[in-house]
């Protein structure tokens, strides 16, 4: 492209084409944040629920401590390593505005649970936090997968208070296949595959 | 009768740039030069122009160790780019 003056047509067809290009174009890997929170979340559950059943010992759901760490680091470890172009949008703003709000509230409960002497059905309120934050995303960014996942894991979620101690744990890492990383593998597979 | 069709962005490069920032909160360089294929040097320049029309923001920053340049689109960068898609209009009409 070159500093050429435009023939009207030219200059509306431009302008068209650059916004049609912006507006649908995938990054690459656009499901890693589902994959990395989804998996940290499912490891960090088996973590804590084979240590507390092995140990018999309450104490270890302190390990939920380090999910966000861990959470950070398959963000840092699967990270993009030659950048492409960066390009913010309004849907980028609105996506991280709702998640810094869900992953925020979801982070006081979870400390609350842990720290204060009140009994709270944590399991249960973390996935319908998650639930309502996915389902927002699939519906901003038009991605079934995702949308569904997320009104599944909000379905799955009182389930968590009905169901013993023993299946609680599988019922929150089940939430957290189908809302994260089921459409993360998806959307990952649609990013990278985009003609298909 | 034909309105006067702004020359600052009547030239295809500069365009380019200000059709993609109307659409995004704000894109980087190297973004900008994928989606128009110019060179970075002629890019840099037609960047400069239009900051210096106040059209657009550039922000130079970095990305861990790699400098990296944002760009977005200003208050009268929006009001210019308005003026000339109606400007253009009026060409289409006749």
């Amino acid at each position: 492209m070159e500093d050429r003056k435009l023939e009207a047509a030219e200059s509306l067809a431009l302008i068209g084409r650059m916004i049609e290009n912006t507006r649908s174009r995938m990054v690459r890997n656009s499901g890693r944040p589902l994959l990395a929170w989804g998996y940290a979340t499912v490891l960090t559950t088996l973590a804590v629920w084979g240590a507390v059943l092995y140990f018999q010992d309450p104490r270890w759901n302190y390990l939920w401590l380090m999910l966000p760490l861990l959470g950070w680091l398959l963000m840092w470890i699967s990270r993009e390593k030659k950048p492409e172009g960066e390009v913010r949008t309004f849907v980028d703003r609105v996506i991280g505005n709702v998640w810094t709000v869900m992953g925020l509230s979801a982070w006081f409960v979870s400390m609350l649970a842990l720290f204060m002497p009140m009994r709270l059905p944590i399991l249960f309120i973390i996935l319908l936090i998650m639930g309502m934050g996915t389902t927002v995303t699939g519906l901003i960014i038009r991605f079934t997968p995702t949308a569904v996942g997320g009104v599944a894991a909000i379905i799955l979620a009182p389930f968590t208070l009905i169901a013993g101690d023993m299946w609680q744990p599988l019922l929150f890492i089940a939430g957290f296949v189908v809302m994260m990383i089921v459409p993360g593998h998806i959307l990952n597979y649609k990013s990278n595959h985009p003609a298909r | 009768m034909f309105k006067e069709l702004n020359p600052l962005l009547h030239s295809e490069l500069r365009l380019a740039v200000v059709s993609i920032l109307i659409g995004v909160e704000s894109a980087d360089f190297v973004f900008i030069r994928q989606q128009t294929g110019a060179t970075a040097g002629n890019l840099s320049v037609q960047l400069d122009k239009l900051a210096k029309a106040g059209y657009i923001e550039v922000e130079k920053t970095f990305r861990g160790k790699i400098p990296c340049t944002v760009c977005r689109i200003t208050d009268a960068g929006r009001d210019a780019f308005a003026e000339y898609v109606e400007a253009l209009q009026s060409y289409i009409k006749k």
